[in-house]
């Protein structure tokens, strides 16, 4: 849509036009107002007036409403007297709104009491009403152009208020010849108003505005064909005014900055031809080859490292064509035909054949163009020949290398084979200790559980899951057989880290592990060291529930009890009685009888030996040898013994001698009843080995480490061949088989047994020269015994 | 010096009578009972010296008859030697801990042996 060239002048006339025409409507309407006005008025006044004389005239001083006849003779007469065909209606209203008199013989008696009009006529004024029908509503036929309703209040006996009011509505309309000046009044003023308005806005706009605003313009175009040095002559300092003034401003302006430019232009061009030389030198000094060249190989233009590569010189190069210059001229050949397709190649290694027939290597990288119609190709060319030699010594070394990376890669197949079996035991190892049947835990350093297996947390009324990451000894709790919690260090995990040893593992037994429900279950528990590079990281703890091993112990421990109880019972009634029957308690006997009743005793005795010596070893073998371990004197527990033994010794006709020492042995830590026990097989054996009248020499010293018995007989001498199976289950020497003495063959079991497990030992010593040459038990105890539970 | 008043609670009357025997002859009043029920029954009307108690008893056993007589005020004092031929360690650490002058097996042990015994007891006094 093409805009509208609608000028100044032309916008400001169409505006004022509109704005003139406007008054001049404004001008009509209240002209006609008030001419219509000025009737109104004159119509009130002179039928007003008419109305009071006549009724005046007409109506007696005591006149009232009272009598219809003389009210409705006296209306019909002033009627005549007005009558008029102008008059449509008279209407006679009292004071209560009744209409008591009307030539419209329809409405007489009627009440309009609401009337608005008879109300304010009632107070004393006469009141119009313009009542111009409308066409539609039309009463009167009469009523032709516009009429009027007009209320005159009327007084009777000199009254102060009215007594009624009287109504006329009459025709008023105006003569058409007064309406028609009227009309021409109008038009021939308003439109001299109308020219004059126009005339006046046109000479000031030419002057105030379109005058400047042509020299400006003026101005602009001299300006625009390129004379800087136009300016506007500026008269006034109105907004017109304002505009040339920044007008000239900016001519000014431009007019110094052209100036300024020029000078630039002049020194830029200046630096260019610096530039230029300073291109030639790059071009001549660069450490690459630059050459330009046609399309057949004519050498244009070459720099100093080209010239140097191939050893021609600047003249000689371009007397040749550069397909000269080439190892193989079939090698530019093909370099031209793929220019030909891509304008462009960089990094093409090329082999050149130099002046003095050197051949060397170069790194090529062209352009083709166009320039003065003329297809040119420039080139840049680096020495790599250097380069080109290393690689080809690399090359050399790169079999080599690709030799070993072959034999690498051998090894690296190995390795992975190797870390497949691995993986592959690995998943054996956890398979097995997920399935066994004993719980294994496995702690770190602090505790922490890092490995649980099913059994372990079954065993402990806990999911795997719960337990993983938590403090073993936070969830799992330990108890001793006191049924005290077994804590800090004493946890066998602690007791393992504390004494670590690369072998040491602790056996922990008869320790009791809670359940999550807190019942409790007896546990034998093995922890060991978990070792990497001779460190500690952690603690394995193997266990198992031996709450049944526990019941059967109990139950074997109670048969071995009460069978022994059972068998001492009838043993220990028939030994007091023996005693008491060679006693003499019952009488002396005959000497025959009581060396019978001796043998039968003797039998008894080795009955009731056996029955405690089985007990013992029974014992033993099922480990349920109870240590109590205290400070023990050995002298006190020899003492004791020898006086348990007197009464045997005594019937053999043995002597026991105690040598002692002057200087004191030390106390052991050990159970004196175990050592009582030990002590006494030995002096026990001594007496019933020994012969008529013998004697036993029992001897105890301290050596550096240790406690050293011996106890010597006179006995008979032990082979050496039997000598080493002395000590072991139910063996009984020839000898002793021999002799009367009666033996199970337990005792010295039973002695080195207590000894070894204190850490000491027992040995024999006995000369094989002849008879009766004796023979000595040694027992050496160390003086910090084991004692292992 | 007056006699010095024993009970024996011991349930086998072979062993019974051979107490009965060999107290009376070493010089004793001797009371033997047959269970620890009357053992105990005895022991508060007796007042005796000693008692010699089995432990292996209808009713009561000697332990059970131990742990009343300690819990007993009047009876806590009393001297006990255990004659049983029960001999496990068990039996005897528990005896000892009761507060017994001396455990013997039976079997173990020789008449004149026990006699020296009581002797010994009676005569620390």
């Amino acid at each position: 849509m093409s805009k509208m060239r609608i000028s100044t002048f032309t916008k400001f006339f169409i505006s004022a036009a509109l704005v003139v025409i406007f008054l001049a409507l404004c001008l009509t309407l209240a002209l006609r107002w008030v001419i219509e006005n000025s009737f109104m008025t004159h119509t009130k006044k002179t039928t007003g007036n008419l109305i009071i004389q006549h009724i005046e005239n007409l109506t007696p001083d005591d006149f009232s409403f009272d009598d219809p006849q003389q009210t409705k003779a006296t209306f019909t007469k002033f009627y005549e007297h007005i009558k008029n065909p102008d008059i449509i209606r008279i209407k006679v209203w009292d004071t209560s709104g009744r209409v008591i008199f009307s030539n419209d013989e329809t409405i007489i008696g009627k009440t309009f009491s609401e009337d608005k009009e008879y109300q304010q006529s009632l107070q004393g004024n006469i009141v119009t009403k313009d009542a111009t029908p409308q066409k539609s509503k039309a009463v009167y036929e009469e009523v032709y152009w516009e009429a009027m309703e007009v209320y005159v209040p009327i007084t009777f006996n000199g009254l102060k208020s009215p007594s009624g009011v009287i109504e006329i509505y009459e025709n008023v309309a105006l003569e058409e010849s007064i309406l028609a000046q009227i009309g021409v009044v109008q038009i021939i003023s308003t439109t001299v108003f109308v020219l004059a308005a126009f005339i006046l806005f046109y000479v000031l706009f030419k002057l105030i505005i379109n005058k400047p605003l042509d020299k400006l313009i003026k101005a602009t175009k001299q300006f625009e064909t390129g004379d800087l040095s136009s300016r506007v002559q500026i008269e006034s300092y109105d907004e017109i005014g304002r505009l040339g003034f920044a007008f000239n401003t900016m001519a000014s302006r431009l007019q110094e900055y052209y100036l300024h430019l020029e000078e630039k232009v002049i020194q830029r061009t200046k630096d260019l031809q610096k530039a230029e030389s300073y291109y030639h030198l790059l071009f001549d000094n660069a450490p690459i080859g630059i050459g330009l060249a046609d399309i057949k190989g004519n050498v244009i233009s070459s720099n100093i490292a080209i010239q140097k590569f191939v050893g021609y010189s600047k003249e000689e190069l371009k007397n040749i064509n550069l397909a000269d210059t080439y190892e193989n001229p079939e090698d530019r050949k093909k370099i031209m035909e793929i220019l030909q397709k891509t304008n462009k190649i960089v990094g093409q290694q090329v082999r050149l054949k130099r002046k003095d027939g050197k051949v060397v290597d170069g790194l090529l990288s062209v352009t083709k163009f166009y320039a003065d119609g003329k297809e040119l190709i420039q080139s840049t060319i680096e020495d790599i020949t250097a380069q080109k030699m290393a690689e080809r010594e690399l090359a050399k070394h790169a079999v080599e290398l690709e030799k070993t990376k072959i034999a690498v890669l051998n090894l690296l197949e190995d390795l992975k084979v190797a870390k497949l079996e691995v993986e592959n035991a690995k998943i054996k190892d956890d398979a097995i200790l997920e399935n066994i049947g004993e719980g294994l835990v496995v702690t770190d350093l602090n505790g922490k559980i890092t490995l649980i297996n099913k059994a372990a947390a079954l065993m402990l009324g806990w999911e795997v899951k719960d337990l993983l990451g938590k403090e073993l000894e936070k969830v799992v709790t330990l108890e001793d057989e006191k049924g005290e919690l077994v804590t800090g260090d004493k946890r066998p995990c602690k007791i393992v880290i504390n004494s670590y040893k690369a072998s040491s593992c602790s056996i922990v037994k008869a320790n009791y592990f809670v359940r999550k429900d807190q019942t409790t279950f007896p546990v034998a528990l093995i922890a060991a060291p978990i070792l990497l590079n001779h460190k500690v990281v952690g603690v394995v703890e193997i266990f198992r529930d031996i709450t049944r091993e526990k019941e059967i112990d109990r139950e074997k421990s109670e048969f071995l009890s009460i069978a022994a109880h059972q068998l001492r019972t009838p043993l220990g009634s028939m030994r007091w009685s023996f005693e008491m029957l060679l006693n003499g308690d019952f009488g002396e006997l005959p000497k025959d009888i009581k060396k019978m009743l001796s043998t039968i005793y003797e039998s008894n005795q080795g009955m009731i030996s056996l029955v405690n010596d089985l007990l013992d070893v029974s014992r033993i073998e099922q480990g349920r040898i109870s240590n109590n371990p205290k400070p023990t004197n050995i002298s006190d527990v020899v003492k004791s013994v020898i006086d348990q033994m007197q009464i045997d010794a005594n019937n053999k006709e043995v002597t026991i001698n105690l040598l002692e020492k002057k200087e004191k042995v030390p106390q052991l830590m050990l159970d004196p009843l175990h050592l009582q026990q030990a002590i006494s097989n030995l002096v026990s054996n001594a007496i019933k080995y020994n012969v008529a009248h013998g004697k036993v020499d029992i001897f105890f010293e301290k050596l550096a480490n240790s406690i050293k018995i011996s106890i010597t007989n006179t006995g008979k001498s032990i082979p050496t061949d039997e000598q080493h199976r002395l000590f072991t289950k139910f063996f009984r020497g020839r000898d002793a088989v021999k002799s009367e003495a009666y033996g199970t063959g337990l005792g010295l079991f039973v002695v080195k047994f207590y000894v070894e497990s204190w850490g000491g030992k027992v040995w024999v010593k006995s000369p094989s020269l002849g008879d009766n040459q004796g023979t000595t038990f040694f027992v050496e105890l160390p003086l910090k015994p084991n004692n292992l539970k | 010096m007056d006699k010095k008043y024993i009970i024996v609670a011991e349930d086998d009357k072979y062993y019974a009578n051979l107490f009965k025997i060999k107290l009376l002859k070493g010089g004793y009043e001797t009371l033997i009972v047959g269970n620890g029920e009357t053992a105990l029954v005895a022991v508060r009307q007796k007042k005796p010296d000693l008692l010699l108690l089995d432990l292996v008893m209808p009713i009561k056993d000697g332990f059970e008859v131990l742990e009343e007589l300690r819990a007993d005020a009047n009876l806590k004092d009393l001297k006990v030697i255990v004659l049983s031929n029960l001999g496990q360690e068990e039996d005897v650490k528990k005896a000892n801990k009761m507060g017994v002058l001396g455990y013997f097996v039976k079997s173990d042990i020789s008449l004149v042996e026990m006699m020296e015994k009581i002797k010994n007891i009676f005569k620390h006094l």
